[in-house]
């Protein structure tokens, strides 16, 4: 494949794309080192820019439904697996250390620690950026 | 937290929802071709897809997407990414402080500080661009809008606006240069 026009790329860069050129942008910079340095350049200086401006505001009763639409979500899930749990072992029995260190989110949930899935999920929501594509 | 709907607005009849799994699935080997070429690190892509899955799921009650729910897809993948370089940017700054024996401060207020002082930066980067560049820039960022409605909106060429943003972008770029 020629190498993405600069244009194609600060679409790859922010996620906008079409098919099939987002396929093909990613293949190639997966192996083309000067196609990843214009990326990386393009990166940094978005990294800055979304770091500048808060986010569109949104009014508080869109927002608010979905904090607590995820923290019901995250109950029903803890319930679940209260539920779930085989009654006869001690409880301290199966006990293991239920994270580990995330390169993104600190620390990730390994299959049963719902709790911390919470925690993630209300760190998400702090974040300046949350679920802003 | 897998039952949350996304609602195709718009439509003439009565629009279908769809689940955040089903948007998830469908579009799994994309987004992970998508992340995996941007962070080049297996482990790596799948915390990303984790994060852009979790993303998806809180702000979907919300949401109206007007078909396009790929894109919307791939614009949180590419936040997600662009909110961990954030974080590895503001953490090797740090390490270079401390790397020249500048007083360390406590890391909290070491971040809040180097974040501020990249603020400055770029807002002087801005306060400088011509005025057609800043243009876009500030639909970009202050109204989220894609580069396709920053088009419509301004009754620009789409390549010309994504000409004004790059060099929007070489310019900010060059105002970082310290923080490379």
């Amino acid at each position: 494949m020629n190498h993405p026009l600069p244009d194609e790329l600060l679409l790859f860069a922010s996620g906008e794309l079409t098919e099939p050129r987002m396929n093909d942008v990613a293949s190639h910079v997966q192996t083309c080192g000067p196609c990843r340095d214009m990326l990386a350049q393009l990166d940094q200086s978005l990294v800055a820019l979304g770091g500048t401006w808060p986010p569109p505001r949104r009014s508080r009763s869109l927002a608010r439904p979905a904090v607590w639409g995820g923290v019901a979500l995250a109950a029903a899930a803890a319930l679940a697996v209260v539920l779930a749990r085989p009654s006869r072992e001690s409880p301290r029995a199966g006990w293991a250390p239920t994270t580990t260190w995330s390169r993104t989110a600190g620390y990730v949930a390994g299959g049963t620690a719902l709790l911390d899935i919470d925690a993630q999920l209300t760190r998400l929501e702090q974040e300046p950026h949350y679920a802003r594509p | 937290m897998l039952g949350s709907r996304v609602l195709l607005g718009n439509m003439p009849t009565p629009a279908p929802a769809i689940t955040a799994e089903h948007l998830l699935a469908e579009h799994t080997a994309a987004l992970r071709n998508y992340l995996g070429a941007r962070c080049r690190d297996h482990e790596l892509t799948a915390e990303l897809m984790q994060e852009v899955a979790a993303r998806l799921v809180l702000a979907t009650p919300r949401l109206r997407l007007n078909g396009n729910a790929r894109g919307y897809l791939f614009r949180i993948a590419a936040s997600v990414w662009h909110d961990h370089l954030r974080r590895e940017m503001v953490r090797r700054r740090s390490a270079m402080l401390v790397q020249a024996n500048q007083p360390a401060l406590a890391p909290a207020a070491d971040a809040r500080l180097l974040e501020r002082e990249l603020k400055d930066a770029v807002r002087r980067a801005i306060g400088a661009l011509p005025v057609a560049q800043r243009e876009v820039v500030e639909l970009r960022q202050q109204r989220d809008l894609t580069f396709q409605q920053i088009a419509d909106r301004l009754g620009r060429p789409l390549g010309t606006v994504l000409t004004q943003m790059r060099s929007a972008l070489s310019r900010i770029s060059a105002e970082l240069e310290s923080y490379r």
